[in-house]
């Protein structure tokens, strides 16, 4: 390993004045690149870096941000001051987000001495005097091609079209959920959101991967991700889900978005479903309807075996976030109760519970009898008493 | 929800121009000498605060808008470790873990993060301090050579060889432990 104290050999590796557009380069372009074993400007390797920077990367822009926003409380910007999507500084040291400097600008600033801007300029004037004649001479190649009459076909200068590779990029990303809207669910109910990303390619390019990373909560926490697009694709879509509780304070679902990191930085819009849950109503029992089967058992020979069924039917009050209802039931006009309970779900506003008795029709009549329910919690209430009319015989 | 920002490119406006095109490197170069994080803003602020004062960075040349700016940013820092002589300080290093954003300070995005890069963190710390340096203000900063050479008060040169061989050295090491797993694994 080199220490940092050793002279400086400007001589070492290859030419590095371009190293910053190298660097872009391998950045951007590089998902189609082999690894090279022995190149430092391996492009998984300036990804890695991008990635384990990205924090700091953030938090820097973050506090550009925060700063300009307090330029503006000083009234130095003539802008109005204006929201930016929230919490996600795009990544530096990308060259959309740096204002490249004109060549003769950036010429200027340098520190370079006037011999070396000397030797640049006359390189550049030589430049200009070649392509110069090389036109003039493809003009004149291409004059007497055409002016040939009854000859074979001369090879002319016109440029053939080929097929140039159209650099792998991200064009834009649209971001949609499903469900679209939460209005009319109720406040502590469980709930599933399907979002779809859809990459936007340009056509022509040899794909690549998109690596991308997904928020579901404004960019408190993400999600890393990528996708492989074919060449030739110019859409590619990717799904993510969330499912969670819906709390009263709407803080679920969040905003989400898709960030791209790779091949180019771009942002799809924030998108949350509209609309939002309807807070709880009390957990309350509104009434219970009873139900008996056989609803007669006129007809049928005392002594026989019967089954009565007693079905007890309780509402709920809407919006409700569920619970359990405890009560008991009777079987002998409420001369004796069994308790049981059953549990709704939020937003359930209606439930069963069925209970019977068995026995021989008795010569008395004493039997079947009148059952029915009494509800103790949430809330106290009573059902009428049901059961089968008529009498054997 | 965060503030605006020039930093998109979405505001033309020539306050948020000069912003945009000085500001990251002034703040690299602030956040090397002030104690902290938000010292450095506020040393940002007051720094921009100066230069659109009855517009005087529009009235230097384009060409030595940088110096300019740089000669203002000295000032304040001068100022500010008069102030700050007189304060208790906690280094910065004392508290570079807390200094991330929020969201990179959420305990899953942490966890991740050491996961995904417990090889490349073990490389980096391997590296000679500059180099490090540098690879922080290329990869985290996003500034440029001639910007990272101002700031480290190096010549561009030497910041470009410094860079490459930090490559270099991490393209060895890093990518060799890398594929090294990865024939253990197979």
């Amino acid at each position: 390993m080199r220490y940092e104290d050793e002279p400086v050999n400007m001589g070492e590796g290859p030419d590095l004045q371009h190293l910053d557009e190298q660097i872009e380069q391998g950045l951007r372009a590089s998902m189609q690149a082999q690894p090279n074993g022995q190149d430092a400007l391996d492009p998984e390797l300036l990804r890695e870096l991008q990635a384990f920077y990205q924090p700091r990367g953030q938090a820097f822009h973050q506090g550009l941000n925060r700063v300009w926003s307090r330029l503006e409380q000083h009234g130095v910007a003539s802008t109005q001051p204006r929201k930016l999507r929230s919490g996600f500084a795009a990544h530096p040291g990308l060259p959309q987000e740096r204002i490249p400097l004109h060549p003769v600008q950036r010429f200027l600033r340098t520190g370079q001495r006037w011999t070396s801007r000397a030797s640049i300029l006359l390189t550049a004037a030589l430049l200009v005097v070649l392509v110069s004649a090389l036109t003039v001479g493809l003009i004149l190649v291409h004059h007497n091609g055409n002016s040939t009459n009854g000859g074979p076909p001369t090879p002319t200068a016109t440029s053939i079209p080929s097929p140039t590779a159209v650099p792998f990029t991200v064009t834009s990303v649209d971001l949609a959920v499903t469900p679209d809207s939460i209005a009319g669910t109720t406040c502590g109910s469980t709930a599933s959101f399907t979002y779809t990303a859809t990459f936007h390619i340009p056509a022509g390019t040899a794909g690549g991967t998109i690596q991308f990373e997904y928020t579901l909560n404004g960019g408190r926490s993400s999600t890393p991700a990528s996708v492989n697009v074919g060449p030739g694709e110019t859409t590619h879509t990717y799904t993510f889900t969330s499912s969670g509780t819906l709390p009263p304070d709407h803080t679920y679902p969040g905003l989400a978005e898709v960030l791209v990191n790779s091949p180019n930085v771009v942002n799809s819009p924030q998108v949350q479903p509209t609309g939002s849950c309807s807070a709880a109503a009390a957990f309350k029992v509104t009434g219970v309807d009873m139900a008996v089967s056989p609803t007669s058992i006129a007809g049928k020979a005392c002594g026989t075996q019967l089954t009565v069924t007693y079905t007890a039917t309780f509402h709920i009050a809407p919006n409700s976030p569920g619970g359990t209802i405890q009560f008991t039931y009777t079987i002998n006009n409420g001369r004796g109760a069994t308790p049981a309970s059953i549990t709704v779900a939020a937003g359930q506003t209606t439930a069963t519970y069925s209970f019977t008795w068995s026995g021989k029709l008795p010569p008395d009549h004493t039997s079947p009898e009148p059952g029915g329910i009494s509800v103790s919690s949430p809330n106290q209430i009573t059902s009428a008493l049901v059961g089968p009319t008529g009498t054997c015989s | 929800m965060e503030p605006a920002s020039p930093a998109a490119g979405q505001d033309d406006a020539p306050a948020a121009v000069l912003y945009r095109q000085h500001g990251p490197f002034i703040f690299a170069w602030l956040l090397k000498q002030a104690h902290s994080w938000e010292d450095a803003e506020d040393l940002l602020l007051e720094v921009f605060l100066a230069a659109f004062e009855q517009n005087r960075l529009l009235a230097v040349p384009e060409e030595k808008r940088l110096a300019w700016l740089l000669s203002v940013a000295q000032h304040k820092l001068v100022d500010y470790y008069r102030v700050s002589a007189r304060r208790q300080q906690v280094a910065l290093d004392a508290v570079a873990g807390t200094l991330e954003a929020d969201e990179a300070r959420s305990p899953e995005a942490v966890a991740l993060r050491h996961e995904r890069h417990a090889d490349l963190r073990a490389a980096l710390l391997a590296l000679p301090k500059t180099q490090r340096e540098v690879v922080q203000l290329r990869f985290g900063e996003g500034l440029r050579c001639t910007e990272i050479a101002t700031v480290l008060g190096k010549r561009e040169g030497a910041v470009r060889i410094l860079l490459w061989r930090a490559l270099t050295f991490l393209r060895t090491r890093y990518k060799g432990d890398q594929e090294g797993n990865t024939r253990d694994a197979i």
